[in-house]
């Protein structure tokens, strides 16, 4: 015998080194393998619901209490957008027209979101869609720290309290949302967040004050369909 | 050079770049393996996908304070073991205690190390696969295996016993 990787191998000789025996562990791929396999696994990031990386954004187990009553009182709010009215140049008209409502738990109560309303930090906010058929609903947070991608998630027509697996999603208000809007953002395919992020304006990046009209424009340019609520928080 | 393990907590952080590092680092030590312990092409290569997309999927399971390679490995052997199970292959049941017999022919002619590999038993061949080949230690081994570490390390020691008495 007089290769130190066998000898190893068969116990005849010491380690040969990391690199000698990682050249005879690896076995060089089928063609095509690797790019049917990352292929496979951008697919499954593009199904799957996206979440930003952040501790506020959580998801409410259904059946709580608190996830009931917002049923109760949003299903009898007013839009806070307008389906009919979203319309721009570019726009894909096959996509799917989407309203924003909104439930907000202030003061140990749930009710309706109100427009112009400071909220208090910890208050919580919940989010329903009516969206005027099949399609993909993409929930968006942008302030003065950037555009996230919250969720993604295909949905039937029809209005319905925003969920990802079963569970309805909130988010809890703090100091850095003092101005910060939440969009729904619809589109036929599921879209990468990172494709989406890009297309929306982010104030972060261009300095401009945040605001539901201009996010929502960035979105209809592209083609998408768009509904945004402005919140405000007391500092 | 960021570690395996940094760059997985970024995988969990939703980069994407750093999940093709990882592919790119390990992904012929996975087919080795896969390939070595399936000694079938088309379902390794069907396994391989299938343990990728797992890291991908399981992300969240990944513990910070863990190894990358064990975690992937084990990912991987549960892949095989799993369509082991599915199709019902030949369970192996060789006691790795047992008295390995060499079939006559084997000692005709010189076996490549590769062949010796593939003709070991399947109890022998995966622990020795993990610990010899892929480096794991003898508690990963045994982990994966269900096994006790010292079975792994007995496991990987009958292997190389074996692997001398044909290629010898």
């Amino acid at each position: 015998m007089n290769d130190p990787v066998q000898d190893y191998l068969l116990g005849l000789a010491p380690h040969p080194g990391d690199e000698a025996l990682h050249a005879f562990a690896q076995i060089e791929l089928p063609a095509g393998l690797a790019e049917r396999t990352l292929a496979a696994v951008s697919d499954e990031r593009a199904r799957e619901p996206r979440q930003a990386n952040t501790g506020r954004f959580k998801f409410v187990v259904a059946g709580l209490a608190v996830a009931a009553a917002t049923l109760l009182v949003v299903r009898g709010a007013p839009e806070t957008g307008d389906v009919s009215s979203m319309t721009a140049r570019g726009l894909d008209e096959t996509t799917p027209a989407v309203a924003l409502k909104m439930a907000a738990e202030h003061d140990g109560a749930t009710e309706r979101f109100r427009d112009g309303m400071a909220y208090d930090p910890g208050d919580r906010l919940f989010f329903r869609y009516d969206i005027e058929r099949q399609g993909w609903v993409h929930l968006v947070h942008a302030s003065s720290t950037g555009v996230s991608v919250l969720s993604q998630v295909e949905v039937q027509g029809g209005e319905a309290d925003l969920r990802l697996d079963g569970e309805q999603v909130l988010w809890t208000l703090d100091e850095a949302d003092a101005s910060s809007v939440f969009a729904l953002v619809t589109t036929n395919e599921p879209l990468d967040a990172s494709v989406l992020q890009n297309t929306l304006t982010d104030p972060a990046a261009t300095g401009q004050t945040v605001d539901p009209e201009s996010l929502c424009a960035s979105a209809l340019a592209a083609g998408l369909r768009c509904d945004a609520v402005r919140v405000e928080v007391k500092r | 050079m960021v570690s395996d393990e940094e760059l997985m907590v970024r995988v969990q952080q939703g980069d994407t770049a750093a999940y093709n590092a990882l592919f790119a680092r390990h992904n012929r030590s996975v087919y080795g393996y896969l390939l070595r312990r399936t000694r079938d092409a088309e379902l390794a290569s069907e396994l391989f996908q299938e343990t990728w997309l797992k890291v991908h999927k399981g992300r969240h399971t990944y513990r910070r304070d863990q190894r990358f390679r064990p975690w992937l490995f084990s990912i991987a052997t549960n892949a095989a073991r799993d369509s082991g199970r599915r199709s019902a292959r030949r369970i192996d049941t060789i006691d790795a205690d047992a008295e390995l017999v060499v079939p006559k022919e084997r000692h005709e002619e010189r076996l490549t190390l590769e062949a010796a590999i593939d003709r070991l038993p399947e109890t022998l061949r995966d622990a020795f696969l993990l610990g010899a080949v892929h480096g794991l230690d003898h508690r990963e081994v045994a982990a994966q295996l269900d096994i006790s570490p010292d079975n792994a390390r007995a496991r990987i020691s009958r292997a190389r016993a074996a692997l001398r008495k044909m290629l010898t």
